[in-house]
């Protein structure tokens, strides 16, 4: 490109990434906020009060406390794993936010197949668990590790199943045009109901989340592949947690809830708007619902899930042919 | 599956249980089993409260310029008790014969020190004005004589066999007064430098 | 052989003196008429050098007790061991053994079990000094997992030893299990006790019987009244009180209270180990202090609150605290159906529930299980019906029975012995007769021999109390319910997922206070 091209692009670029950092850095902590009061309202009781008016101040105290913590490596410990894991699950968790689009008129980059490089991204993050897991030097973490791993064996083939129909329905894998075509014709939601409700169930289980938490099951292995990190490295992969809850929220919503479509206000209002909502639905699901054993997570992913996505395929085929007579 | 979701949900919308403690309170019933309080007059020093207490956590104390090994000054004795072994059972308070020692509604024990939960009968007087208030210092000296300081401590046996025999010869007129006190403050300077030592004062 | 039969309202009781040789016969005898091992106590007579054993045996379809006693000298003490006929005595044995020094032959190697492998000395006997072992010092050896002090463990293919150590979030208390794990799949597993061990059998022989009144609560923490209770419905039996009818009404009255709190902290405990995040532990809490500020009001305290006495009760109810407890058993009644909702109705809870941890028929009995875990496996028994105490001879109540013996059976009895205990409540609480709550008892001089058993909200407890003059027992013991529960666990684990052992561990309701004394 020439040098005309790189000056019109390059500011825009920079704002907007800015602008998405920003957004997503103050949203984080909000999720976390809102995470704990609603699950307290839901126990009956008041969750965090002191820091701050309604303690919007508790997250940034926690943070503090993490950072002064000490860090503690077991002895049997890999060092260089034990150091580079936290960052990298970390890392794999933020990447696919230069690729989704927060209006048409924000977005970082959009390129020809967005959603396939978002599902790619997102998948590499159990390989670093269960390196964190190995290289920890106790046999807990090596036990969580191994059921992480295993885990996601379960939830890769059916989450990519029911994107495939709304690729379908729409035509294309790019992100934007997914979102266009739902803004033309209707909400995939009301078209593809069960690819929404398989979809959901995938993500839960991509996010290591009640009731699919398994590779950190707090009553068996103390916490999981978790154990043996302290300090910043645990801040971080807490917040990997919620940065890949934010993303898969942000995929659902483009995906079936139409994206930023909305009647009067701002486009981006109403994208931020439906991400809280899926983010709801996360949490009151994470406190109702119990911890299923391994086997019987495997057996509900291949029995159940894999043959209902490939129905959903046929059924989609079935409204495509319908739609174009 | 959707019964539990609309269960806990429902939850939300109801006034939650907590009470904010700093700034409400909650209202503890009558008969709560808290601290002591001893009327010092109407107690006639008959000992049963210190027999039947489980945990042995009431001994005696004498007031000043009385002989605490003396038979005939039993009636003159008044319950102290260590706070930090009682379990507050209220078995001292069935069995009191004219019903001096009650347990209240104070339920706040908090001290720096060891010797502070151990609270002489003046401190735990039920009439408020003729409540008196003593130092540690002071507290210590006056409960030498008991088990409840040679309970935690096993050396400061020693320094309490001292103190008995100067007493002892002192009631008994084979001492004269100068050389008592004299007597008397060096063995309270070295049971204090003890006690400070061990960490209870 | 001697045998001596005594009818009393609450049932016969037979008295038999045997030879160490004759008891294993007895044994299988006993087993093969239906009757339960109870416990094994220990008396040390030192004065005409002897050690009395009394095995308790109870039936289990009418409320016969049954008694073995025998006499063995002191200086070596052996007898014939019971743990191939009823595994369940396993546990008893290894804490005579550990307490007294007595020595049972023919078994697998006897550890100690309540005080550290290395001690020196055996406590409860009479002329224990405690100066022999070394206070100050650790413990030098441990005990391997499956192997002696001796030899090490071999790693064989694909084993290895998983420990739920003392500090676990899913071990409600202080103890140890040792797992030994083949890929996913629990070979054996065996549990480890004794870390909170006090001796307050031994504590009890110092004291007077008043005295021992706030102490026998303090056995279990979770239920402290049903212990209290217990041990004044023995001294009362001892010395043939009859307490008045006002304090029998009000002390039913508080026992059933007690069940019911008791049976919600279970239910507080047992639902975060199969993963909800707490929510149903926040409920059930918050139903318990309801239920606390009703024994506060009551007794004076919330935990623990010394209130029975030998002779009735220490306090009155008045009439406020009557409207309290209709007003919250009403309230128990409509949360108890949103409870059952959110659990029942929940797949993931069933699929994790059913069919796990089975223990049920002819092995029920002989691994010692009582209470709910017993109900659950297809027996109805139930003390408070079969040898009634207090006023429940009278009283209108069903017993819950199920016949799979899995986790979810035994969380089913829970929750109907809970509507049961609020029945019961409401058939008495207007009823309640006036007159004086409590009657003067002379405790100068106490003889006699006694064995006295009630329904825990855990199992079937029991206390023995022997009393040969003055104002001190001689010897007091407590048989507790989860002591024989807990060792049952050797027997449900095997051929389970590392992901079950928290449901099973769980639905056994254990309060480690009880099983350490």
């Amino acid at each position: 490109m020439t040098l005309q091209d790189l000056l019109i692009y390059l500011p825009r670029f920079v704002l907007t990434s800015i602008l998405i950092l920003l957004i997503f850095s103050v949203d984080l902590i909000m999720i976390i906020w809102f995470e704990r009061k609603v699950i307290g309202r839901i126990h009956h009781r008041r969750s965090i009060t002191e820091t701050g008016p309604f303690g919007l101040l508790q997250n940034i105290a926690d943070f503090i406390k993490l950072m002064i913590k000490e860090d503690l490596i077991p002895k049997k410990a890999n060092r260089i794993i034990h150091d580079l894991t936290p960052p990298l699950i970390a890392f794999s968790g933020i990447l696919p936010l230069a690729l989704i689009p927060f209006s048409s008129e924000i977005y970082v980059s959009n390129p020809e197949n967005s959603l396939l490089l978002v599902l790619a991204i997102c998948s590499i993050s159990p390989f670093f668990v269960l390196l964190a897991g190995i290289g920890s030097g106790s046999k807990y973490p090596v036990i969580g590790g191994f059921r992480a791993a295993l885990q996601m064996v379960s939830y890769e083939i059916p989450l990519v199943l029911s994107a495939l129909g709304v690729v379908m329905l729409s035509g294309t894998f790019n992100l934007m045009e997914i979102v266009r075509s739902q803004v033309e014709n209707t909400w995939y939601l009301f078209l593809q109901p069960l690819g929404f409700f398989i979809f959901l169930s995938s993500s839960i289980m991509e996010n290591e989340r009640s009731p699919f938490d398994i590779p950190e099951a707090e009553s068996e292995l103390v916490a999981g592949w978790r154990t043996e990190f302290s300090s910043i490295k645990f801040g971080l992969i807490m917040g990997s947690e919620y940065m890949k809850m934010f993303v898969n929220s942000a995929l659902v919503t483009l995906l079936y809830l139409g994206g930023w479509d909305g009647p009067l206000l701002p486009e981006i209002f109403w994208f931020l708007l439906k991400v809280h909502l899926i983010i709801f639905l996360f949490i009151w699901i994470r406190v109702t619902l119990m911890r299923l054993r391994m086997d019987q997570l495997l057996k509900l992913s291949w029995n159940y899930l894999i043959p209902l996505s490939l129905l959903n395929l046929l059924l989609t085929i079935v409204e495509k042919v319908m739609i174009g007579a | 599956m959707l019964s539990p979701l609309r269960r806990t949900i429902a939850y939300v919308f109801r006034r939650p249980f907590t009470v904010m403690i700093p700034r409400e309170t909650l209202e503890l019933p009558d008969g709560y089993r808290g601290i002591h309080e001893i009327n010092t007059d109407t107690c006639i020093g008959c000992g049963l409260c210190g027999k039947i207490c489980p945990n042995k956590a009431i001994d005696y104390v004498f007031p000043e310029g009385k002989n605490p090994y003396d038979p005939k000054n039993f009636r003159l004795r008044r319950p102290a008790i260590d706070l930090g072994h009682c379990m507050f059972c209220a078995l001292c308070e069935e069995v009191c014969p004219t019903n001096s020692i009650k347990l209240t509604k104070e339920f706040q024990l908090y001290g720096k020190k060891r010797i502070d939960l151990i609270r002489l009968p003046y401190e735990l007087e039920s009439r408020k004005e003729k409540r008196k208030e003593y130092s540690r210092d002071e507290r210590a000296k006056m409960l030498i004589s008991t088990e409840l300081i040679s309970r935690i401590s096993p050396e400061v046996k020693q320094i309490e066999e001292k103190w008995r025999k100067v007493t002892i010869s002192y009631y008994n007129g084979e001492i004269s007064e100068e050389e008592y006190k004299s007597a008397i403050a060096k063995i309270e300077s070295e049971y204090l430098e003890k006690l400070r030592e061990v960490g209870i004062l | 052989m001697k045998e001596e039969e005594l009818l009393s309202e609450r049932g016969k009781e037979v008295k038999l003196e045997i030879s160490p040789e004759e008891i294993r016969s007895l044994s299988s005898k006993l087993l093969k008429e239906r009757h339960q091992f109870l416990g094994i106590t220990a008396v040390d007579f030192p004065r005409e050098n002897k050690i009395e054993l009394i095995y308790h045996f109870a039936s289990l379809e009418d409320s016969t007790v049954i008694w073995a006693r025998l006499e063995l000298n002191r200086e070596s003490p052996e007898v014939p061991t019971i743990s191939d006929i009823y595994p369940g005595a396993d546990w008893h044995e290894r804490e005579a053994y550990d307490l007294f020094g007595v020595i049972f032959t023919g078994r697998e190697e006897l550890r100690r079990i309540l005080l550290p492998d290395d001690w020196i000395g055996h406590p409860l006997r009479k002329d224990y000094s405690g100066d022999e072992y070394d206070w100050q010092s650790q413990t030098k050896e441990f005990y391997y997992p499956f192997g002696t002090v001796k030899e090490k463990i071999k790693e064989e293919d694909g084993v290895f030893y998983l420990h739920v150590g003392p500090q676990h979030p899913v071990t409600h208390g202080l103890w140890r299990l040792q797992l030994k794990v083949r890929g996913d799949t629990i070979l054996e597993g065996t549990p480890d006790i004794g870390y909170i061990h006090c001796g307050i059998e031994k504590l009890c022989e110092g004291l007077n019987y008043e005295q021992i009144v706030p102490l026998s609560e303090r056995i279990c923490y979770g239920s402290g009244m049903s212990w209290s209770m217990l041990y004044v419905l023995g001294v009362e039996s001892l010395l043939g009180v009859e307490p008045p009818e006002r304090a029998q009404y009000i002390r039913t009255i508080v026992l059933e209270l007690q069940r019911i709190t008791s049976h919600l902290l279970w239910l507080g405990a047992f639902c975060p180990d199969l993963g909800t995040y707490h929510s149903m532990l926040l409920y059930a809490i918050r139903e318990r202090e309801k239920f606390l500020d009703i024994f506060e009001r009551i007794t004076g305290g919330r935990l623990l609150y010394n209130y029975p006495r030998i002779g009735g009760v220490s306090r009155d109810i008045d009439d406020r605290t009557i409207e309290k407890i209709k007003e919250t058993l009403k309230d128990l009644e409509s949360h108890l159906e949103e409870y059952e909702d959110i659990l029942d109705k929940n797949e993931f809870f069933l699929v994790r529930t059913k069919g796990v941890g089975v223990l049920r028929g002819e092995e029920a009995i002989r691994w010692g299980l009582t209470g709910p875990c017993l109900r659950a496996a297809g027996f109805k028994y139930d003390v408070r019906k079969n040898s009634p105490y207090l006023l429940y001879a009278d009283l209108d109540f069903e017993i819950p029975v199920y016949k799979e013996g899995d986790v979810y059976s035994r969380y089913r009895v829970r929750i109907e012995e809970m509507r049961e205990s609020s029945k019961i409540i409401n058939q008495l609480i207007d009823e309640i007769p006036k007159g004086e709550y409590r009657k003067k008892v002379n405790l100068r001089n106490v003889e006699g021999e006694i064995a006295f058993r009630t329904e825990d909200p855990r199992g079937e407890s029991m206390v023995y109390i022997l009393a040969k003059g003055g104002e001190k027992p001689y010897r007091v013991k407590f048989r507790s319910p989860a002591y024989m529960n807990l060792s049952a666990l050797r027997r449900m684990l095997p051929g389970h997922k590392v992901a079950d052992m928290a449901a099973i561990v769980g639905s056994i309701d254990l309060c480690m206070g009880e099983v350490d004394r």
